[in-house]
């Protein structure tokens, strides 16, 4: 699953995260943000929320992120 | 209405003392001339500054002549490190304040951040002839162990932020120069002291002529407010353990709440700062919905600073930036109203988790 959070301010990617989590099935996601706090942010929400936080790629105008995604 | 607002943003400045407000009145009747002056009344501004430097002498356990009062606390942190020079290495926590960072990296373009773990405590590191630390982190309140520093490093010179020790604990930090702020015990947030603690402190110190020393010092009626209130605050030292135990008690019933991530360690930080983060929201929200129910905080981070960019303190200790509120207890706290706040702060979670359309992801 993809979520492209690009020019969305914190904390939304990580409610969109959120939601995806709760909406979906899906086990890896892998999202784009260009919020400065978002680099921070998903990490702690995957702590939080006991999901892995497999890597961040760096692009030119964002990042890409992608979690691993651990259901109960 | 203002009777039952909650302050408990005190980093940010609090109430002064009674005893301070008063002395202020009485100082500005004594003292309006500068004290450069020959005549009676410059003489009368010299004295009381130097009767102020006394009592914070014996209030410090210190010699007076140990003491720089200084105006405004970026030039604190200017003059503090003021005696490094371009040649050395300095190392710097990396979750020191802005003015401080600002500071070291005037004098010391090649500045090494020191990385902290993720409750604020300083990771080992190589040695360096300058560390800049602090004595608890206003912002999360950790507290290094500093005289475990020193012995690490017995040569280096230890600049160190206490500026939110001096006034709560009981005697001053390890450090050869040491900075400190009277709002920290109740006085006025502008007037600093730079206090040196050691020969290798006092040779850092800059060797500044009457002109210049007059140029960056406090008005002599808010350093005689200063050091009233210091005085008074070393008779008042229980308030301190009242503060922790309170904060102990609000952590512990804050991190039962579904989604919030707090800050610092739990036992070794400054007695009266509490820091966490709410999952979802946004600090400027919370803080606006707390100040509606009469409770002031202190927002922290992201979204607030103009740039977008997060709290450097909870970047580097790897924490949630959003949604981040402290709490810092002023020195008369009412702890019945401390009491009301986990009760506000709920519904306040609650209330805009539930308006925002978060409250079940």
């Amino acid at each position: 699953m993809h979520i492209d959070a690009r020019g969305l301010k914190c904390p939304q990617p990580v409610i969109e995260l959120s939601k995806a989590v709760k909406d979906s099935s899906a086990t890896v996601i892998t999202i784009d943000v260009d919020d400065p706090a978002a680099r921070v942010d998903i990490p702690a929400w995957c702590r939080m929320r006991n999901h892995h936080h497999v890597s961040v790629e760096n692009f030119a105008q964002y990042e890409k992120h992608t979690i691993e995604i651990k259901r109960n | 209405m203002t009777d039952s607002r909650c302050y408990l943003d005190a980093v940010s400045g609090q109430p002064w003392q009674a005893a301070a407000i008063d002395s202020l009145a009485a100082g500005a009747r004594l003292s309006f001339a500068a004290g450069s002056g020959v005549h009676f009344e410059a003489a009368t501004s010299r004295n009381l500054v130097a009767e102020s430097l006394n009592s914070l002498a014996v209030s410090l356990g210190t010699q007076a002549s140990d003491i720089i009062a200084v105006h405004g606390l970026g030039n604190a942190c200017r003059i503090a490190v003021s005696g490094v020079t371009a040649h050395e290495q300095v190392a710097i926590s990396s979750i020191s304040r802005q003015g401080m960072l600002q500071a070291a990296k005037a004098v010391a373009p090649e500045l090494k951040p020191m990385s902290v773990d993720g409750e604020g405590f300083l990771e080992r590191f190589e040695s360096a002839d300058v560390l800049i630390v602090q004595a608890g982190n206003p912002e999360v309140g950790t507290l290094d162990d500093l005289s475990t520093l020193r012995a690490q490093h017995p040569k280096a010179l230890m600049v160190v932020d206490a500026t939110e020790w001096v006034g709560r604990m009981p005697s001053l930090p390890d450090g050869d120069i040491v900075i400190a702020r009277a709002s920290s015990w109740a006085g006025p947030s502008s007037v600093c002291f730079i206090i040196t603690n050691s020969s290798l402190g006092r040779e850092r110190m800059p060797s500044m002529n009457k002109r210049q020393r007059s140029m960056i010092a406090p008005d002599p009626v808010l350093l005689v407010a200063a050091a009233t209130a210091l005085e008074n605050q070393r008779t008042n030292a229980h308030a301190n353990s009242n503060a922790f135990s309170t904060i102990a008690q609000l952590r512990q019933e804050i991190s039962e709440i579904n989604d919030v991530d707090v800050h610092g360690h739990e036992t070794s930080r400054l007695p009266h700062v509490l820091s966490f983060s709410v999952l979802h929201l946004d600090s400027e929200a919370l803080a606006s919905e707390l100040d509606r129910r009469g409770f002031s905080v202190g927002s922290g981070s992201a979204c607030l600073s103009d740039d977008g960019q997060p709290s450097h303190v909870l970047a580097a200790m790897k924490r949630l930036t959003h949604g981040n509120v402290r709490v810092s207890l002023p020195l008369d706290f009412d702890v019945n109203n401390v009491n009301r706040f986990i009760g506000a702060l709920r519904e306040t979670i609650d209330h805009l988790r539930t308006s925002t359309g978060v409250q079940n992801v």
